[in-house]
């Protein structure tokens, strides 16, 4: 039975070349691993620039072309957002799996062995790492796996998922949202959606003085308009008000940017078609898209 | 020449040491003792009630002359010249065999000393592997140690800084030269006098031991390396055939030494835990680092190679596994497993910590950064923790990356691990920036927060100390600081886990429900152990201790605190048995342990720059739950 093939993915934005080392030191043994185990087959890796200028030559990746089956680097010459980054990669997809992962990550050694072994099971159609040292704080059912949604930090996904769901909904999210918005149209297409623990990946997150999740400016704003569209999207308007409302009040001028974002797409006719109208997969608790363990604050 | 026999030679005098040396190591079937530079020949009747000749060789003739007037054999002769040193031996000796050299006072009066034990090497090789005693003054002696500092160099006529001297000697100096010279050292009768012939003047406070700074230099001293109170080296050599290099380098000054030696104590029972460190090692911003993982034996060795399996070779590389039952005879423990780490090492910083500790990314930069602008200084990062539950056998793991140490290979697509779930939020256990009084208010502050500079350990010679268990980490970090002081790198850097229903880390398996567990026993130990010697404070504590005298003054009469609980029960108390006097008092005491860390953690975050810059955040966010309450009124309206 021929081994499946996998595609691992990411997407630059004027990151540095020591950060992609790292990155990619991590990944060529994880895929030595996968490869050893036997759970893999071609291992190709793709990587997206959406810097102003390239980030990485061809002669720079030279030395990573021994431990992948295929590299390709593909310098977009304009920003296109996480989401858009990784879908323009998804457009070449021909590998039966794919790993979308941050840059600012380190793999585990068994990192895709782990990612990969839930698809044992037909009905998984998406598989979540578990992040160190930060882990997510929302649950997972402790037997399954199953979960809300799987971060975008680092998932597995099946190419059919990706085929059949179109990808990351870049015109909608830019850079957060963009993960549970795919989790739950995966969902809504019948598949699973499972956090593997035991497939750790280091994410460079960190805490502020104040013990809080640390989280940049671009972070706050693309987080807030998307607890606004998510709501709109999957059936929920009063979620999509309240939240919309909150930012109205808020002085943060943050929050302020995020609101006009959305009244400028409200003022253009561009806002979702709701979906889930059961509300079968779409999760809101509280201001949170599952039910946490804990509560990260930033 | 009686009365030169009879002022040199006494029972208790380095020449009677020489002597017991002699008796010990004497080559059988030898039947001289050559006496190299005999001077009056201050052990020639002694060694002759050995039963073997002696035979001294001098160029004064007034020490030869008194030695024949005393019965004794001896020839004027110059030891300082090697090429001639094997005729000269051989025509004093006429073929009679050796039993041992000796040189008393006389290789520090050698222009050329490594020479001449060099020649002396190979001629005692030759004879039959002829043993050499020697009795050398030593210059790191604590008393010149002191009065060096203080500007001082008394040369004087006899004595460790006799004006004759032209070469000094260290510990350290004659071990290098020694084995420079193909000696080995085969015994070891120093003669130690805690006031030598430099004790002077009388009144020099430094010099006293009853003074906070005669007792602090005194400590330093003998904690950095031996022979702190050793007036001479008396010591026994072989003939070796192969010479050690003369001035071998130090092995930390290698160009090829990392920054930061993490080492970390595993039992290798936790690793999900491990994994997760390494990993987090593995994505450090910065790669100057070195971990060293120690373990208490073989079976963990093989548990915790697991957890550095499959890194790449450039993560791999710098991993260190160190079998503690490999090196020592000692029973496993905690702080002795971070000396046999620290032994180790080889960064110019280390920083110890457990396998549930967890490493923020830009840890080893951040600290390297600050050791960089404060050179010598501990570092401190701030540490948060994180409740966990173990949950054994919770994870599936494929089975190839499943070791037969925990579950075994199986046929099935996965197999269960040990395993852990968050339960609570990260918080902030240790603000950045915790000093000296800090850490002593608070016991129970983590201290893996510390990269302490290696130096400490190697220049300084502290270890931790295996006799305070269950507060040793502290203890060492409290003295680390007062020794190096503290700078903070203004991050948080590491996250500890506390386990739910299980004991707090095997470091403090005594638990008692607080943070690193440690309980009130283990802190009065601890603090006894810092009482035995001074604490150095660092500039600017004048000021902190006034203010915490200030603070303490004004509550005395309201509050005096649990140091005020007699020891034992008052006789006015009959009804209260001593077990539960002492139990009771333990609990109030932990009770103010508790209450002190709180308020330390409440002012540290108050004064925080972060608190204050995230008030209107604080007011926002308050307004949207306002908000959002308001909505929810409406829609259900």
């Amino acid at each position: 039975m021929p081994r499946p093939s996998l595609r691992i993915q990411t997407v630059l934005y004027e990151n540095d070349r020591t950060q992609l080392d790292r990155f990619l030191q991590g990944m060529a043994a994880a895929t030595a691993t996968a490869k050893e185990v036997g759970v893999v087959g071609d291992v190709v890796l793709a990587i997206g620039d959406c810097s102003s200028d390239p980030v990485l030559s061809e002669d720079w990746l030279d030395r990573y072309r021994g431990a992948f089956d295929a590299v390709t680097y593909l310098h977009y010459g304009e920003n296109l957002g996480s989401a858009g980054g990784h879908n323009r990669l998804f457009a070449s997809l021909c590998e039966e799996h794919v790993v979308v992962c941050n840059a600012d990550t380190y793999a585990s050694p068994q990192l895709l062995v782990e990612l990969l072994a839930p698809f044992v099971d037909q009905g998984v159609g998406v598989v979540e790492a578990r992040q160190v040292p930060l882990e997510q704080p929302k649950v997972h059912d402790p037997l399954t796996g199953d979960t809300s949604w799987a971060s975008g930090s680092c998932f597995a996904a099946r190419a059919c998922v990706i085929a059949a769901t179109g990808g990351f909904d870049s015109e909608l999210f830019f850079l957060h949202g963009d993960d549970v918005d795919f989790s739950w149209r995966a969902k809504l297409e019948g598949w699973r959606v499972v956090h593997r623990p035991a497939a750790s990946v280091f994410h460079d997150k960190r805490l502020t003085l104040s013990g809080n999740l640390h989280a940049s400016d671009i972070e706050i704003v693309c987080g807030a308009e998307a607890s606004v569209l998510l709501g709109w999207r999957y059936s929920r308007p009063d979620i999509a008000e309240r939240n919309l409302a909150a930012l109205a009040c808020s002085a943060d001028p943050r929050h302020q940017e995020a609101l006009s974002r959305i009244r400028r797409r409200q003022a253009a006719g561009t806002l979702p078609e709701p979906l889930d109208a059961d509300g079968k997969v779409a999760q809101f608790v509280g201001v949170d898209y599952a039910v946490h363990r804990f509560t990260l604050g930033a | 020449m009686a009365g030169t026999y009879d002022f040199s030679y006494a029972p208790g005098t380095p020449y009677a040491h020489a002597v017991e040396l002699v008796g010990r190591w004497r080559r059988p079937g030898g039947t001289v003792l050559v006496d190299l530079g005999c001077g009056y020949g201050a052990i020639a009747e002694p060694v002759r009630a050995l039963g073997l000749t002696y035979l001294g060789i001098d160029q004064e003739p007034a020490g030869v002359a008194s030695i024949v007037e005393r019965g004794g054999e001896a020839a004027v002769g110059d030891i300082s010249d090697p090429a001639a040193l094997f005729g000269q031996l051989d025509d004093a000796l006429g073929g009679r065999p050796v039993a041992a050299f000796t040189m008393l006072d006389a290789v520090e009066h050698l222009p050329n000393a490594s020479d001449v034990l060099v020649a002396l090497s190979r001629y005692a090789h030759a004879a039959g592997e002829v043993p050499l005693i020697v009795s050398i003054p030593n210059v790191s002696h604590r008393d010149l140690g002191i009065k060096l500092l203080l500007g001082r160099w008394d040369v004087t006529p006899t004595g460790l800084l006799d004006a004759t001297h032209v070469r000094f000697f260290s510990p350290r100096g004659l071990a290098t030269t020694m084995a420079a010279a193909g000696w080995s050292e085969a015994d070891a009768h120093d003669f130690d006098l805690e006031a030598s012939d430099q004790h002077f003047p009388a009144d020099c406070v430094a010099l006293e031991a009853d003074t906070p700074i005669g007792a602090l230099l005194r400590t330093l001293r003998h904690t950095a390396a031996p022979g702190a109170t050793t007036n001479q080296f008396v010591r026994a050599y072989r003939p070796e055939t192969t010479r050690v290099p003369d001035h071998a380098p130090r092995a930390p000054t290698s160009p090829s030494a990392p920054f930061l030696s993490i080492i970390v104590r595993s039992e290798g029972t936790r690793r999900a835990t491990l994994e997760d460190l390494v990993l987090s090692l593995a994505g450090q911003t910065c790669d100057d680092w070195e971990l060293v993982l120690v373990v208490p034996g073989a079976g963990a060795a093989r548990r915790v190679e697991h957890a550095v399996a499959g890194y790449a070779d450039a993560v791999r590389a710098r991993v260190e596994i160190v079998d503690a039952a490999a090196v020592t005879d000692r029973p496993w423990s905690l702080p002795g497993a971070a000396n046999l780490g620290i032994d180790a090492a080889r960064g110019r910083y280390v920083a110890v910590l457990d396998d549930d500790h967890v490493a923020f990314g830009d840890w080893v930069e951040m600290l390297r950064s600050a050791a960089s602008q404060h050179p010598g200084r501990a570092i401190h990062v701030g540490v948060a923790s994180q409740r966990v539950v173990a949950t054994p056998g919770a994870w599936q793991r494929h089975p190839e990356g499943v070791d037969d140490t925990t579950a075994g290979p199986t046929l099935t697509p996965t197999a269960a691990i040990d395993a852990y779930d968050v339960v609570d939020r990260p918080r902030l256990s240790s603000p950045p920036g915790i000093g000296l009084l800090e850490l002593l208010g608070a016991p129970a502050a983590p201290a893996c927060a510390y990269a302490l500079p290696r130096s400490f350990f190697s220049d300084l010679g502290e270890r931790f100390d295996e006799d305070v268990a269950g507060a040793a980490d502290w203890e060492l970090a409290v003295r680390a600081i007062a020794r190096c002081g503290v700078r903070t790198a203004g991050v948080v850097g590491l996250m500890w886990r506390l386990w739910d229903g299980a004991p707090q880390g095997i470091h403090d398996p005594g638990g008692a429900g607080r943070p690193h567990g440690m309980d009130y026993d283990a802190w009065a130990a601890a603090l006894s152990a810092l009482d035995r010697r001074p604490l150095l404070l660092d500039r600017g504590m004048a000021s902190q201790l006034a203010g915490l005298a200030a603070r303490a003054g004004s509550g005395a009469t309201t509050d005096r605190g649990p140091d005020a609980i007699p020891a034992t029960s008052p006789a006015t108390s009959p009804t209260t048995s001593p077990a539960t006097y002492q139990s009771l008092r333990a609990s109030v005491r932990n009770l103010a342990l508790a209450k002190a860390d709180a308020e330390a953690a409440v002012a540290a975050m108050r004064a925080s720059t972060s608190w204050r810059v995230t008030a209107p955040m604080r007011r926002a966010a308050r307004l949207l739950r306002r908000a959002a309450r308001l909505l929810r009124t409406d829609s259900r309206g």
